[in-house]
């Protein structure tokens, strides 16, 4: 009778939880890339790493688009640029051009135009 | 009312009797003309009171209608409320999208609680931001930034004490550092804004991302960090054989006790050749 052989095989090669990693969990990193989006600086360093022209991430920040729903809107502390960002990312144009610095630059003074608007002087 | 315009009539046709009684006994007296026409006047005057009076009473009239039209205007209107908000209370909830709408105060006012820090402060001065301008100086502490030259000039920077060294042009370098200047006046540009409504650089390195990222140089592999509920079931694991051992332990001592007093209090040396047969035991 053939008997299981307990040791020396490989160990069942235990599947990879999806929605664990690193101690973190997808939500808190997804979260967290969603936010950093709203750095023009993070995104020319995307761009700058050819991550922009990559079909899978490009989908990966289509799927992003959840975070507008209020359920999960919620958790954004930057709700605007993230936001901004995340609708600008989804252009091909946008996304061809975020290697240039003058507008990474226009989004960085976009982003504190809106910011402060309505503050006036004193 | 009436005995007022009673007396006056009979006053009038007292004297006017009187007037004619005089005339006719051929003595005619003005008195009696004068008395004729004082009555004649206090005649007139009674009825302008009268025409008042009546005028007074349609008046009275008037307002009372217009009071009850108004009020029954108003109840028709309660009326009809109340109908709507019946109606509109029976109206079946409308889709999710309507209800996700509404926000409630308590929700709101926490949100912008939780959005405070990351958003502008109430002592920001906007004035002091400089104007825009793809290249200009952002160091005011530091050595005399070169201006790119074919950039528009730029103003000051958070001071506006310091408009002197924007102008400052160092002639035998612009040629070849001008393209770091530019990447330098940009990168500055966006680093000298007094507030930005994003996280910066360092705070994305802390986060859960940038602590991925060392993992991964230090060469620790992040899949191999368990998930909770992995980790409870490694401490079962884990608890299961070390009750194993302890059991085995257990029962290796008692083993070992037993062969002591089978023995007769052999010494404890003999323990390892118990288990070889002894013809004597």
């Amino acid at each position: 009778m053939e008997t299981l052989e307990t040791n020396g095989t490989t160990p069942t090669p235990r599947l990879r939880d999806p929605d664990f990693y690193a101690g973190y969990t997808r939500f808190q990193i997804e979260l967290e890339f969603v936010q950093s989006l709203s750095n023009p600086l993070y995104i020319q360093h995307l761009a700058l790493n050819k991550y922009l022209d990559d079909p899978a991430f490009i989908a990966y920040l289509a799927y992003l688009e959840y975070f507008r729903r209020p359920e999960y809107l919620r958790f954004l502390l930057y709700p605007g640029p993230t936001l901004r960002a995340l609708e600008l990312l989804q252009q091909e144009h946008f996304r061809k051009d975020a290697v240039t610095p003058a507008l990474i630059e226009a989004m960085a003074r976009e982003g504190f135009e809106a910011a402060t608007s309505g503050t006036t002087g004193i | 009312m009436l005995s007022q315009f009673q007396a006056s009539y009979r006053r009038m046709d007292q004297s006017l009797q009187r007037l004619t009684d005089s005339i006719a006994a051929y003595n005619p007296s003005t008195a009696a003309a004068d008395e004729l026409v004082a009555a004649d006047d206090a005649l007139n005057e009674d009825l302008g009171t009268l025409i008042q009076h009546q005028r007074n009473v349609l008046r009275i009239e008037e307002l009372k209608r217009i009071a009850q039209d108004n009020d029954d205007r108003i109840k028709a209107h309660f009326r009809a409320v109340a109908e709507l908000r019946k109606e509109l209370a029976a109206i079946p909830s409308t889709s999710t999208s309507a209800s996700a709408r509404s926000v409630s105060i308590d929700e709101l006012l926490s949100y912008a609680r939780f959005i405070s820090p990351t958003t502008l402060p109430p002592t920001f001065r906007k004035q002091d931001v400089p104007a825009q301008s793809l290249s200009r100086t952002a160091d005011t502490e530091s050595q005399p930034h070169i201006a790119n030259g074919i950039a528009t000039p730029p103003p000051g920077t958070h001071d506006d004490s310091q408009p002197g060294t924007t102008a400052l042009v160092n002639g035998s370098n612009i040629g070849t550092r001008a393209l770091k200047d530019e990447e330098k006046a940009w990168l500055d540009s966006v680093a000298s804004l007094p507030f930005v409504p994003w996280p910066e650089q360092p705070t994305i390195a802390n986060g859960a991302l940038g602590q991925i990222q060392l993992m991964l140089e230090q060469g620790k592999d992040p899949a191999t960090v368990l998930s909770p509920t992995e980790r409870a079931a490694e401490e079962e694991k884990r608890k299961v054989e070390e009750e194993a051992e302890r059991a085995e332990e257990e029962e290796k001592r008692r083993r070992r006790v037993e062969m002591f007093d089978a023995a007769g209090g052999r010494k404890r040396g003999r323990e390892e050749e118990s288990d070889v047969f002894d013809p004597d035991a």
